[in-house]
């Protein structure tokens, strides 16, 4: 998908997104309605009078290097095809990092994940035995036992040896 | 007791050396857990709590009020560091900090937010030593019409932060109000926007969300570029710790009025903890030279704005809490237990028979502010060279580090799902140019906007917008927005007259 559809599904994403927190704030009491229909009234036109400036900017030859958007800027090296791809690996071991968490526990899920993440970032192999124990350690002792944050065992584990 | 006798009194309970010990582990636990994403003085505070009831008076004031006193500080470490903010009041130091420890100047940009944060913290301190006698007056002054407008005009200084688009930042600012309102409706029991889940039935965290719009697209950003933080050979961190120091002196004046801005902010009960930062850097940015053109690309001075306000809102938020019992902030309604627990009532008392407690504290955000900023200067070197170490190295530790921390945030799984949509849409949002910071700051003044528009409608019916302040404060609003548009009228009309 390029940038631009990208672009342009955010803006309609957030069009539609109002559109619907003001039908369903109608249908809500008045006072619990107050606040999601006042916002929603007034984001539809703010929306889309930030898509007509977004696309008359794009279209004029000046750039916004001109100015700062008040966030952090995207630099060119992130939106290359090779970022892209780095990004999509990183979002698949994302979703494996909250998976192992949930299904393995937060003990083993955490550092585990870890150690493959720095394993297959090409990281020596005592360093990143070093790095995970790091984990282990300050999810043991920092948050368990300091904190005394009751980290979850995983459903898997605790359907295998009963928690 | 006269009021020069609680001056010393205050300073001497404190600088007795079980109560200065007890300050001092104060600062060492809360400058260590807000370096963790998720953990902040609030959680530092709480798990202190229960060690109040052994101790003294005063040596219970010195450790409860300095966690929080110093959050700040130690704060700005990972918003410079890592684009993670350590804490709610921390989010603007992002804009301009990170950009500059990219930029290879860590050491100048930690240097300067440690001593903006101490000269910040002394001025507030002072302002609240001054303004003790002329309290009533001021907070009295402002009812619920009022509130909600300033809430409004919060949102709206941010949006100008939005570059040429503003209309993105208001946006998104009002997204993050329609974010608040998702959950059940406390007053008439209706679920909004739960679809059914029971994670969305308590509404949506502060804690996730933070670090989802902020921590994780800036790991996506490391793991993008594939690069380390810094991209750049750290210049000499030695001269870069000197001249930080420097830059927060000759911008003394910067120093002063986001100094100002923090402590009037700040004393707004629940307005003040989160968006005080928000208002410096958004004053900062209006008024500073080619402000416009820097801000946000790693300009020292939106540093400095950003942890003069920050340090100097606590004297402001104290307004309130001591004075009339209202705390200024959550964070603030914690130390009030704290006080409760060792037999001190904040109100009418602690301005009377109680004075020396209130300069007490007076005295523990003067003293506790120094020394936090001295101690994290002289740890300068092993912060900055952080910035160097290999993405590979840092985003998998952080990434844990910030599951857990949104986890620990209620001890609810559904967190961490919220921490990863919002890390994705944070990702998206910034990828094609729309700000993330007034999302926040909908998301924390919602509930109070809710609340204030109300009560307001109730009063007066719509005609709230009419009344004196409420009607002032909109026109300036207006004048704010609309500002750049009507200079370029003006502009436009000189040109043509000459």
């Amino acid at each position: 998908m390029s940038l631009s559809a990208s672009r342009a599904i955010l803006g309609l994403s957030l069009l539609a997104l109002f559109t619907y927190t003001l039908f369903a704030g109608l249908d809500m009491p008045f006072r619990a309605s107050m606040l999601p229909v006042f916002a929603s009234s007034l984001a539809i036109p703010l929306t889309l009078l930030a898509i007509y400036i977004e696309r008359k900017t794009d279209n004029q030859i000046t750039t916004q290097a001109d100015e700062s958007s008040g966030d952090l800027a995207v630099s060119e090296s992130e939106v290359s095809a090779d970022a892209f791809r780095r990004v999509r690996y990183f979002f698949l071991w994302f979703a494996c990092l909250i998976a192992s968490a949930h299904l393995i526990g937060f003990l083993i899920g955490l550092p585990l994940m870890v150690f493959i993440y720095l394993l297959a970032h090409r990281e020596p192999l005592t360093l990143s035995i070093f790095l995970s124990s790091m984990v282990l350690v300050i999810l043991y002792g920092g948050f368990q036992k300091g904190l005394v944050l009751p980290l979850p065992e995983g459903v898997l584990t605790m359907m295998l040896f009963g928690g | 007791m006269s009021t020069w006798d609680a001056v010393w009194a205050g300073l001497i309970h404190i600088l007795e050396p079980t109560a200065f010990l007890y300050m001092m582990l104060g600062i060492v636990i809360s400058s260590t857990l807000v370096a963790l994403p998720g953990i902040g003085s609030k959680t530092a505070i709480a798990l202190l709590l229960p060690l109040a009831f052994t101790l003294d008076k005063f040596e219970a004031i010195c450790l409860i009020v300095s966690v929080w006193a110093v959050s700040n500080t130690a704060n700005s470490i990972t918003s410079i560091l890592f684009a993670v903010p350590g804490g709610s009041g921390s989010q603007a130091t992002i804009l301009d900090g990170y950009p500059m420890a990219r930029n290879g100047e860590a050491s100048r940009a930690l240097s300067a937010a440690f001593t903006s944060s101490a000269l910040g913290g002394i001025f507030g301190a002072i302002v609240l030593a001054l303004s003790l006698p002329v309290l009533k007056p001021l907070v009295i002054l402002l009812g619920p019409p009022e509130f909600f407008v300033l809430i409004l005009f919060g949102i709206a200084m941010v949006s100008t932060l939005s570059g040429k688009n503003k209309a993105k930042g208001l946006v998104i600012g009002i997204l993050g109000l329609l974010i608040s309102s998702v959950g059940i409706h406390l007053v008439s029991g209706i679920p909004r926007f739960t679809f059914g889940n029971l994670t969305l039935m308590d509404g949506l965290n502060l804690i996730p969300v933070t670090i989802g719009l902020f921590a994780i697209p800036e790991l996506i950003s490391l793991v993008a570029s594939g690069s380390s933080i810094s991209k750049m050979e750290l210049n000499n961190l030695d001269s870069g710790r000197r001249q930080g120091i420097r830059d927060s002196l000759t911008h003394w004046w910067l120093v002063i009025r986001s100094s100002l801005v923090g402590v009037w902010v700040g004393m707004i009960p629940g307005l003040g903890s989160s968006v005080a930062d928000w208002f410096a850097y958004g004053h900062a940015r209006a008024t500073e030279k080619d402000a416009e053109k820097t801000f946000g690309t790693g300009d020292v001075r939106g540093v400095i704005a950003v942890d003069s306000a920050t340090n100097a809102k606590e004297g402001g938020s104290l307004i309130p809490t001591l004075a009339f019992g209202i705390p200024g902030s959550s964070t603030l309604a914690l130390v009030f237990g704290g006080l409760l627990i060792v037999g001190v009532k904040p109100g009418k008392e602690i301005l009377t028979t109680h004075l020396d407690v209130t300069f007490s504290f007076i005295w523990l955000l003067i003293i506790a502010s120094v020394i936090t900023s001295l101690l994290c200067i002289v740890f300068i070197k092993p912060l900055a060279k952080a910035t160097q170490v290999r993405p590979t190295l840092l985003v998998p530790i952080i990434c844990a580090v910030s599951v857990v921390g949104a986890f620990a945030n209620s001890n609810n799984f559904g967190d961490i799902i919220v921490m990863a949509t919002f890390g994705v849409f944070g990702y998206w949002l910034r990828l094609h140019g729309w700000p993330r910071p007034p999302l926040l700051l909908g998301l924390v003044l919602g509930p109070e906007a809710e609340r204030h528009l109300w009560t307001s409608f109730q009063l007066y019916e719509w005609e709230f917008v009419l009344r004196p302040i409420t009607g002032s404060l909109l026109i300036l609003l207006i004048m704010i927005l609309g500002w750049p548009t009507i200079k370029a009228l003006f502009v436009k009309m000189q040109g043509e007259k000459l």
